[in-house]
């Protein structure tokens, strides 16, 4: 009888803990906090890039490429942040530097030592980042007044457009012989910022369209030689697009994400169709898995560890809260941010000593995330640039 | 067991009678806190030796001091989520169980106060 009693109290205990233990960390660090350490580390010293490079050159860039664009959305959330401009010459001043000066393959893992089918040689990840930077950069100094001087994205831009409209597949490589669906949706936006920007918003429309009708028919999973179809992206195919590797969380919310300014529509239904098949929640938490469960993956350095049963995955469900904010989901952002603050162990002012600068980089990102969008929906609506 | 000062742990060993399924259940309860306070009094300590910032290893970033670096991190992690989800529900099931079982012995008592005036 004892015994009995007392497993019923743990059960209450239990369900009555569970179910109320989200409400502890619903509160993040403010996004200001968030801006200032990014304005922090890349303005002085490196020791925490050090630590990315270790890991993952890669990383490297794509911290500068978050930081970049949570500043340029900060900084047009309210007026008069303009010290956020130094910033981010400096990032891509040295980026653009590193890149000339060591090669692209500065930025990237040691397998891509190979050659690139294409005529050209160069990776769409390293290309397609540094002019989102810069396309960014250019959007934000016509709103803040400013001159654009050696930060021009206009050959970055026509040489991105021009590989990726080579591609047999319109998918241009980030690696020889491998596409990233991630890289190419980065490029596509980055084209697309740039023709809002120049105010010809129709200049580079064709191969916009070109490539989203080919993604629908060719990209998106339909599941022709296998079991039940995702209708997801798939992350990675070779040049020839013959596919390497299928959906991949991680991959595909920074995709949605970009798509967003390329086809709002489409970039919706592949928020849908993820959401139902990625996404995780319970008793006020979310997390996102890295894989559906109609097409398991295996782990690679960018997917990083997963929690086994549930699938939670630190990558794809950072990532899910850039995608979440981006569509207005409130709820699953609010519950992806709660998980954050639980599992992420926050260091205070925007640190998580789970993650890195990346990941850091990537929730200052998906915090500050909407003005940068609603600009270019703006200045495409309207026609002309300010 | 009077030495030990926690009411809790009090109502525990007076609750155990002497019966070996008390006993049982008593060495239960003792085992279920222990649970409780281990993950609690090593988040301390790790927090004090400063591991938190050794957890960066969850999202696959290469640890920069080593192994030792790695072991501190996953202790530190481990010890938050037991900490955080498994000590808070037995030390709350702990609690209400002792809480059911003042209630029982008041109810009881109240009974047997009533029946005694009733029957002088």
């Amino acid at each position: 009888m004892k015994m009995m009693r007392l497993s019923l109290c743990l059960v209450m205990a239990a369900i009555g803990w569970l179910g109320t233990l989200h409400v502890w960390f619903r509160d993040g660090a403010p996004v200001t906090a968030m801006a200032r350490r990014q304005m922090g580390v890349w303005m002085g010293e490196r020791r925490e890039v050090a630590v990315l490079r270790a890991s993952n050159p890669e990383w490297d860039l794509m911290a500068r490429m978050f930081a970049v664009l949570g500043l340029v959305n900060w900084a047009l959330e309210a007026p008069g942040r303009r010290e956020v401009l130094p910033v981010i010459d400096r990032i891509v001043d040295e980026a653009m530097a590193q890149a000339a000066r060591y090669g692209q393959r500065h930025f990237l893992l040691p397998y891509g030592a190979g050659e690139f089918r294409d005529a050209a040689g160069r990776s769409l990840f390293v290309d397609g980042e540094i002019a989102m930077m810069l396309v960014a950069r250019q959007l934000l100094v016509q709103q803040l007044g400013g001159e654009l001087g050696a930060r021009d994205p206009e050959p970055w831009i026509e040489r991105i457009a021009g590989q990726i409209a080579r591609a047999p597949a319109l998918l241009a490589e980030s690696y020889p012989d491998e596409t990233w669906v991630f890289c190419n949706a980065v490029a596509l936006a980055a084209i697309r910022l740039h023709d809002v920007a120049m105010g010809r918003t129709g200049a580079h429309a064709a191969l916009l369209e070109a490539w989203v009708a080919h993604a629908r028919r060719s990209v998106v999973d339909h599941a022709r030689e296998r079991g039940p179809a995702t209708g997801l992206l798939i992350s990675s195919t070779d040049a020839q697009g013959r596919v390497k590797q299928g959906p991949e969380g991680s991959s595909l919310w920074l995709a949605i994400d970009m798509l967003l300014v390329v086809d709002d529509g489409f970039a919706r239904e592949q928020y849908q169709a993820a959401r139902r098949q990625l996404i995780g929640r319970l008793a006020g938490f979310a997390w996102a898995r890295e894989w559906p469960q109609a097409w398991p993956g295996h782990g690679d350095i960018d997917s990083g560890p997963t929690v086994p049963l549930v699938g939670a995955n630190a990558g794809s469900s950072g990532l899910a809260l850039v995608a979440a904010k981006a569509l207005g989901d409130e709820e699953l952002f609010r519950e992806l941010a709660t998980s954050l603050e639980f599992a992420g162990f926050p260091m205070g002012g925007g640190r998580y000593a789970a993650g890195n600068l990346l990941a850091d980089a990537v929730v200052f990102y998906a915090r500050s995330h909407g003005p940068l969008w609603q600009l270019v929906r703006q200045r495409a609506a309207g026609g002309g640039a300010s | 067991m009077k030495a030990v000062g926690l009411p809790v742990v009090r109502s525990l060993a007076r609750g155990a009678g002497s019966s070996p399924g008390a006993r049982r259940a008593l060495v239960l309860r003792l085992v279920l806190l222990g649970m409780a306070g281990l993950p609690v009094l090593s988040l301390l300590a790790l927090e004090l030796l400063g591991a938190r910032g050794d957890v960066g290893f969850l999202s696959g970033t290469r640890p920069t001091h080593g192994d030792l670096q790695l072991a501190s991190g996953l202790g530190y992690a481990l010890s938050w989520f037991a900490a955080s989800v498994v000590s808070p529900i037995v030390l709350l099931g702990l609690g209400l169980e002792y809480g059911l079982h003042r209630l029982a012995r008041y109810a009881a008592r109240r009974t047997r106060a009533t029946r005694e005036s009733s029957s002088a």
